[in-house]
């Protein structure tokens, strides 16, 4: 793919100007307890991008390592990114996401929303490009520079996944399986009900020592329809159901002190919503949780493949596995995963 | 004459766990848990072993008749090639297969569980097929 050869050192270029021209902050946040600063060029990115982060914000932890990211969007410099119309066009009429993997560097440029992703794994640097910070989908602000993140994970060994995480008596449960299966749902009764919360969509696995879970994101996404079940103060929410197909909140927001960084990983759930009057715990292969898992994650991370299955093989190899088949009540639903997770 | 296979890489990616075997195609979507003859059999297609190499040897340790085991892997190929998970190759070797039966255990036949959940989102043209909550939500019709 040529037009990013031919782009890229112009591209390294609009950054630097865009750097000295812009107003620049900086916050640190410690992911996997590995530092991260972001550098960004306008309020409104911070308004957009860091709410999800808020509860990893550093505060003075001891974690020498230090990886940066720059993000920007086109009013700074008053363009686009360098080829962006070469970029659009990669991407073609039928807007498909553009990736490109040569060495060390790493990009991702994704029509939908218009963000351009691009990490360099050998320096630990990572650069993040929208075209209106105001344009932002809510489901980047709910997750934001999702990509950047796996790629940096990746660098030391962790692998961001697609499932949801819960903690209790200091156990953590991953919750997978694809979207609507009731993670989310699960997820969010559980942290308004006494269980640690570690996140919705997106979390880091690390296998280094022992299998642990990471937060990443403290943002939990839900259909409107659940709006009822969920008893959620309507002034939590950030957007609107007139224009965004799901609603979003900020944990940090709700309930703080059930937010937790990192705890070690226990178990796999495979939530089922089914219409019984009890729930239960049924164990299964250790390979139903890989697939389940492994499947939901590698669609979501493009081009993560045999990299990715590989290492949650391995975090996964001695993790039991349980199908979760979840009655309709949902305080027979938290009691029954209370007494479970504590008696596992 | 014998024929060899190998995995129909890089689309296609797997992982054992514990006696199964983990497939995923990237291109369509669908995955598969193989069970534990079958991945047995994956395992020694991947090393270059032929067809039938691989039901010599599993008639060896299983004590089974190797006509009923050949017939049995070669069914097996047509449905991993019906798939898409294994492609033809021109050359192979004849590694011997590592394996020690349980007491008591029998050949049970080469089978996968399919799913196929992800496919209709993997097919799915990526951004124009998508809802506002990205990738890989399906946009309702």
């Amino acid at each position: 793919m040529t037009v990013f050869e031919s782009f890229i050192p112009e591209i390294f270029s609009y950054f630097e100007n865009a750097k000295v021209a812009s107003d620049l902050r900086s916050r640190t946040f410690s992911l996997c307890e590995k530092k991260f600063r972001i550098n960004y060029s306008s309020e409104m990115l911070e308004n957009y991008l860091f709410k999800a982060f808020e509860h990893l914000e550093d505060i003075g932890t001891n974690h020498s390592l230090i990886y940066q990211i720059f993000a920007c969007d086109g009013n700074i410099l008053k363009k686009d990114l360098p080829g962006w119309k070469k970029i659009e066009e990669l991407s073609g009429s039928e807007k498909k996401l553009v990736i490109y993997n040569k060495d060390s560097l790493h990009i991702l440029y994704n029509p939908d929303s218009q963000i351009f992703s691009m990490v360099d794994t050998l320096s630990g640097r990572a650069w993040y490009y929208v075209t209106r910070a105001s344009r932002i989908p809510f489901y980047e602000k709910a997750a934001p520079m999702r990509m950047i993140l796996h790629w940096l994970c990746e660098m030391f060994g962790s692998t961001m996944v697609h499932a949801a995480a819960i903690g209790y008596h200091s156990k953590a449960a991953l919750l997978a399986g694809r979207s609507g299966t009731g993670k989310s749902t699960t997820a969010l009764l559980a942290a308004q009900n006494g269980f640690r919360f570690l996140g919705d969509d997106y979390v880091v696995l690390d296998n280094s020592i022992k299998p642990v879970v990471f937060s990443a994101y403290n943002s939990i996404k839900f259909r409107w329809d659940m709006l009822e079940r969920l008893s959620l103060s309507e002034t939590l929410i950030i957007n609107d159901p007139e224009k965004d197909e799901k609603g979003y909140f900020y944990m940090q927001r709700m309930c703080n002190n059930n937010l937790i960084r990192k705890m070690p990983l226990e178990m796999i759930l495979l939530p089922m919503i089914e219409k019984r009057s009890k729930t239960t715990f049924t164990r299964i292969s250790p390979a139903r949780g890989l697939l389940a898992l492994s499947a939901s994650s590698i669609f979501q991370m493009p081009g993560s493949g045999q990299t990715m299955l590989k290492r949650l093989a391995d975090i996964l190899r001695d993790i039991p596995v349980y199908q979760m088949s979840m009655g309709t009540d949902n305080f027979e639903i938290l009691e029954s995963l209370k007494y479970f997770m504590s008696k596992t | 004459m014998e024929k060899y296979y190998e995995v129909n890489a890089p689309a296609v990616i797997s992982e054992p766990m514990q006696e199964e075997m983990v497939v995923i195609n990237l291109e369509n979507g669908c995955y598969y848990s193989l069970n534990k003859m079958a991945a047995i059999f994956w395992n020694q297609l991947e090393q270059g072993c032929s067809v039938k190499h691989i039901a010599t040897q599993i008639s060896q340790i299983y004590g089974s008749k190797e006509n009923l085991i050949l017939s049995d892997f070669t069914s097996f190929v047509d449905l991993l090639i019906e798939e898409g998970l294994i492609r033809e190759r021109d050359i192979g070797n004849g590694n011997v297969l590592s394996l020690e039966k349980r007491k008591g255990e029998f050949y049970v036949a080469p089978s996968f569980e399919k799913y196929s959940d992800m496919q209709e989102m993997l097919l799915l043209d990526p951004i124009h097929e998508v809802s506002e909550d990205g990738w890989p939500h399906q946009k309702k019709k």
